[in-house]
């Protein structure tokens, strides 16, 4: 569905089920629980807590949605589940890579090397992925994974656009990193 | 450390800070055709946008359809006790 379209949608159903339609509120949760799942379930290290984040999550979301401001129903809705994960965060596997600059990520993650064009298969992806500090696992997982529009992703993680593209193609690289092992010297 | 070369009137730093906005077709059409002219003429830069390509693909493709588990019925009866 179109971005437009479906944020349209969104915010008639949240609209409707802060007015106290119910099956407004099913309609959303269906649509957007399978979303945050994997969101949470990418967020924290013990997968035991998940189900009480997203409880906590949509407990707040019926209490907020009186409040909603239209403009963006996703970012508004993961602002909320990043909220309540934030404390459950997996500890960070290394240096944030907004430290680092764009010439080293791009190196670490084989730039000017010489390599296949093979693809990382499924499950060394989510080990790297793993490996990542939250807040590089988090924009490729809000933007990559889930589809978010840059709007989307800036609204949920509170920043700029201009940070969030940034920080979404220095955490792509960081991934690469990540998958390029032979190359990875930081 | 590898050359940072000028192919096309960009180098190929300028080429890595914008290959996302490249890849993601956020760039304005003219800047697009100056980048495709670069990735032509450097097999450098054509074979690290092609992995970085390849990585953002696997990514979009890695998402697993997973039902509901929490029941909608129950946390809409308890909005308002917390």
């Amino acid at each position: 569905m179109e971005t437009t379209a479906r944020n349209e949608r969104d915010e008639g159903l949240i609209q409707r089920f802060a007015a106290g339609d119910e099956a407004a509120f099913h309609a959303f949760f269906a649509l957007h629980d399978p979303s945050l799942r994997r969101y949470v379930r990418s967020m924290v290290s013990s997968g035991a807590v998940v189900d009480d984040i997203l409880q906590e999550t949509w407990m707040a979301v019926l209490s907020a949605a009186e409040s909603f401001q239209p403009g963006n129903a996703r970012g508004w809705l993961f602002s909320i589940a990043r909220r309540h994960t934030a404390r459950h965060f997996r500890k960070r596997a290394g240096e944030p890579s907004q430290m680092e600059t764009l010439e080293t990520l791009g190196l670490n993650a084989g730039w000017g090397q010489s390599f296949g064009d093979d693809l990382a298969a499924a499950h060394d992806l989510r080990k790297a992925l793993a490996h990542l500090d939250e807040d590089t696992r988090e924009i490729l997982v809000l933007r990559d994974v889930e589809g978010f529009t840059n709007e989307e992703a800036a609204e949920a993680l509170g920043l700029s656009l201009p940070a969030t593209k940034s920080r979404l193609h220095r955490a792509r690289l960081a991934l690469m990193a990540e998958l390029t092992p032979e190359v990875n010297h930081a | 450390m590898p050359e940072d070369r000028e192919v096309a009137g960009i180098r190929c730093m300028q080429v890595l800070a914008e290959l996302g906005d490249y890849i993601d077709g956020e760039l304005a059409s003219e800047r697009r055709s100056q980048i495709d002219a670069h990735l032509e003429g450097c097999t450098w830069c054509a074979q690290f946008g092609g992995r970085y390509a390849n990585v953002v693909g696997q990514l979009q493709a890695s998402r697993e359809e997973i039902a509901p588990t929490l029941n909608a019925e129950l946390l809409w009866k308890a909005r308002g006790a917390v």
